[in-house]
């Protein structure tokens, strides 16, 4: 019995998952060896038990309608509130319109604020009630504030302009550390807000916020693809150990799998010079991946 | 991908909830099937079903047709499942009865080969139960519901390779239980 041959490939025979020629090689493997012999019929053996008490759930069709009957109202109403259900063309149209509209506005927005010479003073935020106060200062040192909920899209928005152009990086800081603390949903906008300022914010503080907000963002979420290749960037090159952690965390909490990823990973692994806890996540990170 | 869904997903990505709704129809009850073997229960299965559904027409713009609409629908609903999962083993632990569920008896058969089943069975449902969330996903769809590694891989959004770990991890821990 000094077999060396492969026996998980059977598994991949008795599944059909081997092509011609691999299934001819592994046919011959089992008629040659006695050892592979023995295991094919045991293999066979086992599954033909497992097939006799695995069986795929039974599902009540009337079960299966509620739910699709609830999707479907609720796609209606989407579709209603956004306008989805019109024609193509004529939502196309819409979107032009708006778009245009958006930088339009978004230019008279920024011009205004320019005009005016405002300023942001503070960025405050309360977690109970998830409302948020941006005090700013005029050139006149005369006052004004915006008060709203985190979760309106105007507000995200301005916060998404202070993270992106305030000059002053405790303001960035406060804006993206409202964000960290707010339990809003991931959309489009603030994620790609905070991705850029975790790419390119030069202060330390400030991406080690972005990168905690995304943490709240997409907690229990599938990383968008967008987001996932910042964060392997930042493992990377990132050069605050804080930033990189943080990072690295979100990745290995994700689970999912790329090529790039496991590359990172194993180059943090084995680096010396890196922080042996971000080492010890990048390798159990890699143990997961091969299934370990 | 077949022209018939190719037309529905446009007229779906148009804003057509019964083409949605169409689209939805072929594929429902197999992933509320591979859903509940994640989740371990059916009333949860379906709330992961309807959020996933849902999840999936709001990205329906950012659909691409490198893979089919029942692939991707599966994908969200796996990750949906697998979120749900975490949060829930958070909560509370979930009972090794409730994983595989419960499986009637047939009727022609003597109540002791009927208690036999029942117990090898539970047997397996406990041995199930021991497999991770990934193990046991990855030998539903190739076991029961018989999917190509290739395209487990794309639901799961991993290399194939990685699926065939699962795979062996999976059936080697499933037998070495039977022959405990």
């Amino acid at each position: 019995m000094n077999c060396t041959h492969d026996h998980d490939t059977l598994v991949l025979l008795y599944y059909g998952e081997l092509t011609g020629p691999e299934q001819a090689e592994v046919r011959n493997m089992i008629a040659t060896c006695a050892s592979c012999q023995a295991a094919w019929q045991s293999l066979e053996a086992d599954m033909n038990v497992i097939d006799g008490l695995v069986e795929p759930v039974r599902v009540d069709e009337m079960d299966v309608q509620r739910a699709r009957a609830s999707v479907r109202a609720e796609v209606l109403a989407d579709a209603a509130t956004t306008g989805r259900a019109r024609p193509l063309h004529v939502v196309r149209w819409a979107a032009s319109v708006a778009a245009a509209f958006l930088v339009f506005a978004a230019g008279w927005y920024l011009g205004a604020v320019d005009n005016e010479n405002k300023w942001v003073d503070a960025v405050l935020f309360d977690a109970n009630s998830q409302q948020v106060r941006i005090d700013y200062v005029g050139e006149s040192e005369s006052e004004s504030s915006l008060s709203g909920s985190i979760h309106d899209a105007p507000m995200q928005r301005e916060l998404g302009v202070i993270l992106a152009s305030d000059i002053d990086p405790v303001s960035r800081m406060r804006a993206a550390r409202a964000l960290a603390s707010a339990r809003i949903a991931p959309n489009v906008n603030v994620t790609n807000v905070l991705s850029d300022v975790l790419a390119t914010d030069g202060n330390p503080v400030v991406r080690l916020q972005a990168v905690r907000a995304l943490h709240g963002l997409f907690d229990q979420r599938p990383l968008p693809e967008s987001v996932r290749a910042v964060l392997v960037e930042r493992v990377e090159v990132d050069p605050n150990t804080a930033v990189r952690m943080k990072a690295m965390e979100i990745l290995v909490a994700s689970e999912q799998v790329s090529m790039d990823m496991q590359q990172t990973m194993q180059r943090v692994g084995s680096d010396e010079r890196e922080n042996p806890y971000i080492r010890f996540m990048a390798k159990r990170s890699l143990e997961r991946l091969s299934g370990e | 991908m077949v022209p018939v869904d190719e037309h529905l997903i446009t007229r779906a990505q148009s804003g057509d909830a019964d083409a949605f709704d169409a689209l939805l129809s072929r594929s429902d009850a197999r992933v509320v099937q591979i859903v509940q073997g994640i989740t371990g229960n059916m009333p949860d299965a379906l709330d992961v079903f309807q959020n996933a559904a849902l999840k999936a027409w709001r990205s329906l713009s950012g659909f691409r047709a490198d893979s089919s609409f029942d692939t991707w629908l599966t994908r969200i609903a796996i990750n949906e499942a697998l979120s749900h999962r975490k949060k829930a083993s958070r909560l509370r632990a979930v009972p090794l009865d409730d994983v595989c569920g419960p499986v009637l008896e047939e009727a022609t058969a003597s109540p002791d080969a009927g208690l036999l089943r029942e117990d090898e069975e539970r047997g397996l449902a406990a041995a199930m139960a021991n497999l991770s969330s990934r193990e046991r996903t990855v030998f539903t769809l190739k076991h029961v519901h018989d999917y190509k590694i290739r395209e487990i891989a794309a639901m799961l959004d991993c290399a194939e390779g990685t699926v065939k770990n699962y795979l062996f991890r999976a059936v080697h821990k499933l037998r070495k239980h039977l022959t405990s």
